[in-house]
């Protein structure tokens, strides 16, 4: 193999390896934040990348997980709550159908919990008299879960 | 040729003096040093007891702290703590546990000034060498709690978690999101440790992470809180006899049991006398209490205090899609029976400021209170 094919070899591993995420903005329960490259959740942790290395966090200290790319080009939001629904990120396959039994059951998981954290978002929203728009943005976010859930819920039950 | 010499002139013996003035100085220093090291040495000592007489005082603090938290004060730190300090802790000495020389002894002295919100906590830490260090800590009622998230003060439980769609979340969170982390407390305590490994038993692996707050993953913990008979017999009385309790009031699938928000706050008592079934949605704040089984198979969001003297059922059957209830309260549940069984979601979040709303519908309140520490002094 001559060098170049090598070195374009290298190149697509790295391409390859490159997560699906990048710049997220974490919120821990203690109140502080972590701005990463990519993250991906293992079980009961949350395995942060960062330039400086791999940061493992409990989930449970977890309050929010925000893409900065999507906030850039968002509308501006109502003020952010101390603890909001995390947004969950996109299933790694392209379409719950692709999804493996075992992938959909850890998807199913990870959805449920997403909407679980979404309603508690929402109820702190009306609490708060956050704004029409607000309130149906969260709405609209937990109708999404629990339709992508429903969906994933048919591969898990192998339907 | 004979030398004669003076007296003065003879020098004979005077190295030998010399000599002994060498060794009785080199002696005197050698036992002045040695008293000084001795002298050192038991100062040492004795700063040292000191410091473990003191340290141990100021745990014995701790623990009282801890004990008259368990418990909790209802209104009145003298006629509920002070007059029973036997009963709350004990007014034997105590020792450190895995110290045997290190002991404390703790009692609770009505407050000079103001005897009904505060009290002074007197800690005697004793060490070797006869060390006594005394600690005083006045400490005064602080903010309402709930022994956990959810709380199952029978003495035998028999829960069932199934399906994985439920949190029992015990950070103490305000209803607007803040949360709190000095007031957290565990997701599920039990009274009894019998309760507490019912509970851990009965959750599997994948549900551990379900149940989160104060002690880790699962956050299940015993507490000294109040019994079942105390429950149904001193605590739900008292709050049924309090003013404007609604009962049995009929559920049109879209019902409002009080309210709270930012701008108002109009909780409610609300109670059931029989089974109830949530099938609609049910907004509420304030107290529910429900005599026999609470049912939830609709969508229900409830800020405050939950008491289900039967069993708590959030949706029904896990594999039925068709039953979606969604749950979400904040505050506190005490039941004497807990089956989550959750279609859609179910969350139980702890909230001290929710319990502080619902303490206000009782007079002299019904939730306790914790103590927390504003002054110290040792000597």
């Amino acid at each position: 193999m001559r060098p170049a094919q090598i070195v374009a070899c290298g190149l697509l591993g790295l391409l390859a390896a490159v997560p699906a995420h990048a710049d997220f903005e974490i919120s821990l329960r203690e109140g502080g934040t972590m701005i990463v490259q990519s993250y991906q959740i293992d079980g009961d942790k949350l395995v942060a990348y960062r330039p400086s290395g791999t940061v493992e966090i409990a989930f449970s200290r977890v309050v929010n997980v925000r893409d900065l790319r999507f906030d850039a080009t968002a509308a501006p939001r109502s003020p952010a709550p101390h603890a909001s629904a995390p947004s969950l990120p996109a299933s790694t396959a392209s379409s719950p159908a692709m999804l493996s039994q075992d992938d959909a059951g850890k998807r199913d998981d990870e959805l449920t919990r997403a909407i679980i954290l979404a309603r508690r978002d929402l109820a702190s929203a009306q609490y708060r008299g956050d704004g029409k728009d607000a309130i149906e943005r969260r709405k609209a976010e937990i109708a999404r879960l629990e339709a992508e859930r429903a969906t994933v819920h048919k591969v898990v039950v192998g339907r | 040729m004979t030398m004669k010499r003076g007296l003065l002139g003879d020098q004979s013996g005077m190295s030998l003096v010399f000599a002994l003035l060498v060794v009785f100085t080199l002696l005197s220093l050698t036992v002045a040093s040695l008293l000084a090291t001795t002298s050192d040495l038991k100062i040492t000592s004795n700063y040292q007891t000191g410091m473990q007489a003191l340290l141990t005082a100021q745990s014995g603090i701790e623990h009282a702290k801890e004990a008259v938290n368990e418990l909790g004060v209802a209104s009145n730190c003298q006629s509920e703590i002070v007059a029973n300090w036997s009963s709350v802790f004990g007014t034997g000495s105590q020792t450190v546990v895995g110290y045997p020389l290190l002991s404390y002894s703790v009692t609770a002295v009505a407050d000079a000034v103001d005897p009904v919100n505060y009290m002074v906590l007197r800690s005697t830490g004793q060490a070797p060498n006869e060390s006594l260090r005394f600690v005083d800590a006045r400490v005064k009622i602080d903010v309402v709690f709930s022994p956990g998230a959810i709380y199952l003060p029978g003495d035998i439980v028999d829960p069932n978690f199934n399906g994985n769609k439920f949190l029992v979340d015990g950070h103490d969170t305000d209803l607007n999101g803040t949360t709190h982390p000095a007031n957290d407390v565990p997701g599920i305590t039990a009274h009894s440790q019998a309760g507490v490994d019912s509970v851990i038993n009965q959750l599997s692996s994948g549900q551990v992470d379900n149940v989160i707050g104060l002690g880790g993953m699962p956050s299940v913990k015993m507490a000294d809180g109040f019994t079942a008979s105390q429950l149904l017999n001193q605590i739900t009385p008292a709050i049924l006899a309090s003013p404007g309790v609604v009962t049995n009031p009929t559920l049109n699938g879209n019902d409002t049991f009080g309210t709270c928000n930012s701008s108002t706050t109009t909780p409610q008592i609300t109670h059931f006398t029989g089974d109830v079934t949530v099938n609609g949605t049910l907004n509420g704040c304030g107290i529910l209490v429900v005599d026999n089984s609470l049912t939830i198979s609709g969508n229900a969001n409830f800020d405050g205090l939950i008491i289900v003297k039967g069993t708590t059922v959030i949706g029904k059957n896990p594999s039925d899609t068709t039953v979606q209830g969604n749950t979400t309260i904040m505050g506190a549940v005490w039941t004497t029976d807990l089956q989550l069984t959750v279609g859609g979601s179910a969350s139980v979040t702890y909230s001290s400021q929710a319990l502080a709303i619902a303490n206000t519908l009782v007079p002299g309140g019904v939730v306790k209170k914790r103590v927390k520490l504003i002054a110290w002094k040792d000597s």
